[in-house]
C-alpha cells in the first residue's frame, strides 16, 4: 500500500506530520516557557483557558466592582444586610478575576452576618487560596473567625495574624494595611498580647505620618476594620438590649 | 513561487482599497477610551493590567479584521466569477488558497504592528513608560489569528462567510477552552501532547513579566507552520475538489 495509489494515505500521513510537528513545539515551548512566579510579581492574571480574553475579563470584573465598591462605604451593617442581592454580582467579579481582593470580605462578611458560617469562612478560605500574598485577606479570615468564636478560634485567629503580618504579604493599598493592622491588633487584644497589639497601634501611627492613610480608614469606619467595628457596636447593643 | 506572491499582493492591494487601515483608528480610540475604567490595584502593577487589556483588546481587534478578510475573499470572489481570471492563467488552485492566505496574513501583520504602535503612544502617555516589550506579544497574535485566518481560509473554499467565521470563532475559543476540560490550575501551562492555540498564549510574560526567550519564539514559529500547513493542506485539496 502506498500513498501514490491512496490518496487518502497521502492525506493522513501529512494530517500526522502537521501534528507531530505542533506537539513538537509545543514540547519546546514548555520547555522554554518563563516560570510563573517569575512573571507574575504573584499575581496570576489571565488563565490559561481564558487566553487573550483575560485582559477584558479583568477590565470587566474592575467595571463592574467600581459600581458596587461605593455603595458598601454608604451602608451600615443592618443596611448591607438588606443588600444581599449584590452578592450575585461580587460572586461574578470574583469568577472574572480571582485575584480582585476586596469583594471577598465583603461577600465573607455579609454571609456570617446572616448566619452562614461555614459558607462565609469558605469564600474567605477561597480568597486566601486564590491570594495567598494578601494580608487583607488574611485580616478578613482572622475578623470572620472572631466573629464566630473568637475564644475558641484564638490560635488559628493568631496563627492567620502572624501570617498576615509576615515578609511577603502584600497590601491593595495603604488604607487596606492600615484597617487590617487594625483586625490584628485587636486578635492580639484579644490574646492579651499588649506588647504586639502596641507595636500595632505604632505601625498605624506609622502608616498615619507617612500620609496617604484616607480620614475615613483612620475613623475606623471603612474597610475591613470599618465593617468589625461596627459588627462589634451592633453586638454590644444587642447585648445591652 | 512568483505566481504566489502576485496573488497575495493582489490580497493586500485589495485590502488597502477596502480601507481595513481604519480599523487602526478605530483600535485607538477603544484604548483610549478603555484606559480610564482600568481597576488600580495600588501595588505597582496598574501599567501590566494596561499591558494585559492592549494585549487582549489587540487579539480581539485582529481577530475581527482577519475573520472579515479571510471569510469574504474567495466566497465574493466565486460569486464575482473573477477567480475564473485567475486559475484560467495557468494558477493552481493551491497556489490560489496559499497565495490568499499569504496576502491576508502580510496585511494581518502591518495592521497588528500599527495597533502596537497606538497601544504603546497611549501607554507612554499614560504611564510615561514606553512599552516596546509588548511586540513579542504583537508576534504571537499575529502567529495566532494567522492560524484561525488559514482555517477560515480553509472553510471558505467550500462554505459562505457565515458558515466560515463560524468556524473561524469556534476555532478560536476552541483552540485555548479545551484546555479547560484538562482542569489545570491558574499556574499549570497545557501539556505539549495537547494540540491547543495555548503556545501563543504569552500574556503573563508579557504583561506582568519579562517576556519570552528567543527559543520560545522559535518554538512558537515551529507550531505556526504546524497548524498552518495543516490547514492550507486542507485547503488546497478541498478547493482542488470543488466544481467552480
Amino acid at each position: 500500500m502506498t500513498a501514490g495509489r491512496h490518496p487518502y494515505v497521502a492525506l493522513v500521513l501529512a494530517a500526522l506530520l502537521a501534528l507531530a510537528v505542533i506537539v513538537g513545539a509545543q514540547t519546546l515551548a514548555n520547555a522554554s516557557a518563563p516560570p510563573v512566579a517569575q512573571t507574575s510579581q504573584s499575581k496570576v492574571i489571565g488563565q490559561a483557558g481564558f487566553a487573550y480574553l483575560g485582559g477584558v475579563r479583568v477590565m470587566l470584573a474592575g467595571l463592574i466592582y467600581q459600581r458596587l465598591d461605593p455603595q458598601f462605604h454608604q451602608y451600615g451593617t443592618s443596611q448591607i444586610l438588606n443588600r444581599i442581592d449584590l452578592i450575585d454580582s461580587l460572586r461574578l467579579i470574583q469568577a472574572l478575576n480571582p485575584q480582585l481582593e476586596q469583594p471577598y470580605y465583603y461577600v465573607a462578611f455579609v454571609l456570617m452576618l446572616k448566619g452562614r458560617q461555614s459558607a462565609a469562612l469558605a469564600v474567605a478560605r477561597e480568597g486566601i487560596a486564590n491570594n495567598p500574598t494578601s494580608g487583607l485577606l488574611r485580616a478578613n479570615y482572622v475578623q470572620l473567625l472572631m466573629m464566630q468564636n473568637k475564644k475558641a478560634n484564638l490560635p488559628e485567629m493568631l496563627k492567620q495574624t502572624k501570617i498576615g503580618l509576615g515578609k511577603g504579604m502584600t497590601y491593595s493599598s495603604v488604607d487596606d494595611e492600615y484597617e487590617s493592622y487594625g483586625i490584628f491588633r485587636t486578635a492580639f487584644i484579644i490574646a492579651g498580647d499588649k506588647q504586639m497589639a502596641q507595636a500595632l497601634n505604632a505601625a498605624q501611627r506609622d502608616l498615619e505620618a507617612r500620609g496617604g492613610v484616607s480620614a475615613e480608614a483612620q475613623s475606623g469606619k471603612s474597610g475591613v476594620f470599618g465593617l468589625l467595628n461596627a459588627w462589634e457596636q451592633s453586638a454590644t447593643s444587642n447585648d445591652n438590649e | 513561487m512568483n505566481k504566489l506572491f502576485a496573488i497575495s499582493q493582489a490580497v493586500i492591494t485589495d485590502a488597502i482599497r477596502r480601507k481595513v487601515v481604519w480599523a487602526v483608528v478605530v483600535f485607538a480610540a477603544l484604548m483610549s477610551i478603555a484606559i480610564p475604567a482600568l481597576p488600580s490595584y495600588g501595588v505597582g502593577i496598574v501599567d501590566g493590567v494596561f499591558r494585559q487589556v492592549a494585549i487582549a483588546l489587540m487579539w480581539v481587534a485582529a481577530l475581527i479584521v482577519a475573520l472579515a478578510l479571510a471569510a469574504t475573499r474567495l466566497p465574493v470572489e466565486i460569486e464575482r466569477r473573477t477567480v475564473f481570471n485567475v486559475v484560467a492563467r495557468d494558477v493552481r488552485r493551491w497556489q490560489y488558497v496559499v497565495g490568499t492566505w499569504l496576502g491576508m496574513f502580510v496585511v494581518l501583520g502591518l495592521v497588528l504592528v500599527a495597533f502596537t504602535v497606538a497601544a504603546i503612544a497611549v501607554g507612554w502617555v499614560s504611564y510615561s513608560r514606553p512599552m516596546f516589550l509588548l511586540f513579542e506579544a504583537t508576534f504571537a497574535v499575529w502567529l495566532e489569528i494567522g492560524i484561525i485566518m488559514a482555517f477560515t481560509v480553509m472553510l471558505s473554499t467550500l462554505f459562505g462567510p457565515v458558515t466560515s467565521v463560524v468556524g473561524g470563532l469556534v476555532l478560536a475559543f476552541v483552540g485555548h477552552g479545551v484546555v479547560s476540560f484538562l482542569h489545570l490550575s491558574e499556574l499549570e501551562r497545557a501539556p505539549a501532547w495537547f494540540p491547543s492555540l495555548d503556545v501563543f498564549n504569552v500574556i503573563n510574560p508579557v504583561a506582568l513579566g519579562g517576556g519570552v526567550s528567543w527559543v520560545y519564539l522559535v518554538a512558537m514559529v515551529i507550531a505556526f507552520c504546524g497548524w498552518v500547513s495543516l490547514f492550507m493542506f486542507g485547503g488546497s485539496l478541498m478547493f482542488a475538489g470543488r466544481d467552480l
